[in-house]
């Protein structure tokens, strides 16, 4: 035996140094690999919202709101979701780092790998309704920063010049064939909807969120063309002509943002 | 206890295995190592001898600690380089200095002949040149020239001591190799202009 393994041996009998045990040494490993995995499926769902704000766009009708290719381009990206789908993927590009071998893959192949699977599972969750849901769920639950994004969206949507009106219903009248929108600057707007066909799905119900395409009457009150969701549905599989068709409901949304007023609905 | 003959016929990993049920053997394996591993913390850090051995003395007794992580599909002499290398980073970040680099003439004269692959290239540079160039490098190039030329390790080997990719491993080596000839070249012309 040399001097220097003597001594070594020396000191771990001395310390009573024991290995690490397998167990702990396992429950290590599984707890990188089972946060990349959580961190990939969070990615995913965050990229299926991503794809429902993209895909959901009305890019039929940005010239009409007077905006360019361009602008509306940049204005429509969702950039909440997509910070937070490139959160996920860093995240779970550093849990996956902490693996066993992981240091043997280049972070572009990894980053590249995250990113196709993050758009693959998030296309299928989109397919399967996750994207609505999930936009409805922070929108409803008032989650920070979340208001600023779709107020943004609002905002964008909200052009009286070009006449586009946006925002939530506050008052239905159908009897006079009449709306009121509080738009995302707490205008209340009248909406005169005698000369329009109201998709079946859209519903006019307090609360909704709903954009308004039409001419502008007087200071505050528009006659509508049109009446769309605040997203451009129809959703996928929706039969326009037929109202009773359940693919055409629209993502409710029952629950009211704070500090909007009370309405009463006069059917 | 086995005979050293049948000692010395066990692998690495035969050794690791009986050194978790019997901490003896693992001194086998410090005796088939410390001696490559001394001259390797020495040549990335310019330790004395003594200090060197404080570096080893704990970097095994980290080993032992975590014997049980080693995976076999790794070579133990890999996974060895690897605390090693981290062990001794990790007293100078203790000790705030940076570690300096310590040469045998023999090796600044392997190390030359390896890099200079072609002709134009100068074999024949003084001992103080290399060790002007060397220090003029990046940490980064003088630890892979360390492992690729002196220590004689492949690259796979290497992306597993520096937990690197391999195709990583081969860019470092490439621009290593380039920057050892750039920092000669500039040597060379400051010096042709401080005789002018």
């Amino acid at each position: 035996m040399t001097e220097i393994s003597d001594k070594i041996l020396q000191t771990i009998k001395e310390k009573h140094i024991i290995p690490t045990s397998r167990f702990k040494v396992a429950l290590k490993n599984y707890f990188w690999a089972v946060l990349a995995f959580f961190m990939v499926v969070f990615g995913s769902l965050a990229f299926s919202v991503l794809i429902f704000y993209l895909k959901n766009e009305d890019w039929e009708l940005y010239s009409r709101a007077g905006f360019s290719k361009l602008n509306f381009t940049l204005l429509a990206i969702p950039y909440f979701w997509v910070l937070l789908s490139l959160l996920f993927i860093f995240l779970a590009y550093y849990n996956f780092r902490h693996m066993k071998f992981a240091y043997r893959r280049r972070f572009s192949v990894i980053i590249l790998a995250y990113f196709s699977i993050s758009l693959f599972l998030g296309s299928a969750a989109y397919f399967f309704g996750a994207g609505s849901q999930i936009e409805g769920l922070f929108f409803n639950n008032n989650i920070v920063f979340y208001g600023n994004l779709v107020q943004k969206r609002q905002e964008m949507w909200n052009r009286p010049e070009q006449g586009f009106v946006a925002g939530q219903i506050i008052f239905v009248d159908l009897n006079n064939n009449e709306l009121q929108l509080l738009d995302p600057v707490e205008k209340v707007w009248f909406v005169d909807i005698s000369h329009t066909r109201i998709p079946p799905f859209v519903n006019l119900n307090f609360s909704q969120r709903i954009r308004v395409i039409g001419k502008i009457i007087s200071e505050d009150k528009i006659e509508a063309e049109m009446i769309k969701p605040f997203f451009a549905e129809p959703l996928e599989h929706c039969d326009m002509s037929d109202d009773g068709d359940d693919d055409c409901v629209l993502i409710h949304r029952p629950q009211m943002k704070e500090n909007i007023p009370q309405l009463r609905i006069i059917n | 206890m086995l005979s050293d003959e049948s000692i010395n016929e066990k692998t690495d990993n035969e050794l690791v295995s009986l050194s978790l049920d019997n901490q003896e053997y693992f001194s086998y394996l410090v005796q088939r190592y410390e001696r490559r591993l001394i001259s390797y913390i020495i040549r990335i850090s310019g330790v004395k001898l003594e200090d060197a051995e404080d570096v080893l003395q704990d970097a095994f007794v980290s080993m032992f600690l975590k014997l049980n992580s080693f995976d076999t599909r790794l070579k133990f002499s890999s996974w060895a380089y690897r605390i090693v290398h981290n062990q001794t980073i990790s007293e100078f970040r203790k000790k705030k200095v940076r570690p300096v680099q310590y040469f045998e003439e023999n090796d600044l004269v392997r190390l030359v002949d390896s890099i200079a692959t072609d002709d134009s290239f100068d074999k024949k540079l003084l001992k103080d040149e290399i060790k002007v160039i060397l220090s003029q490098m990046d940490k980064k190039y003088r630890e892979v020239l360390v492992l690729k030329f002196l220590e004689e390790k492949d690259y796979n080997e290497i992306s597993d001591i520096l937990k690197k990719p391999v195709g990583t491993v081969g860019t470092l080596v490439n621009r290593a190799k380039k920057k050892f000839r750039d920092i000669h070249e500039k040597i060379e012309k400051d010096a042709e202009k401080k005789k002018q």
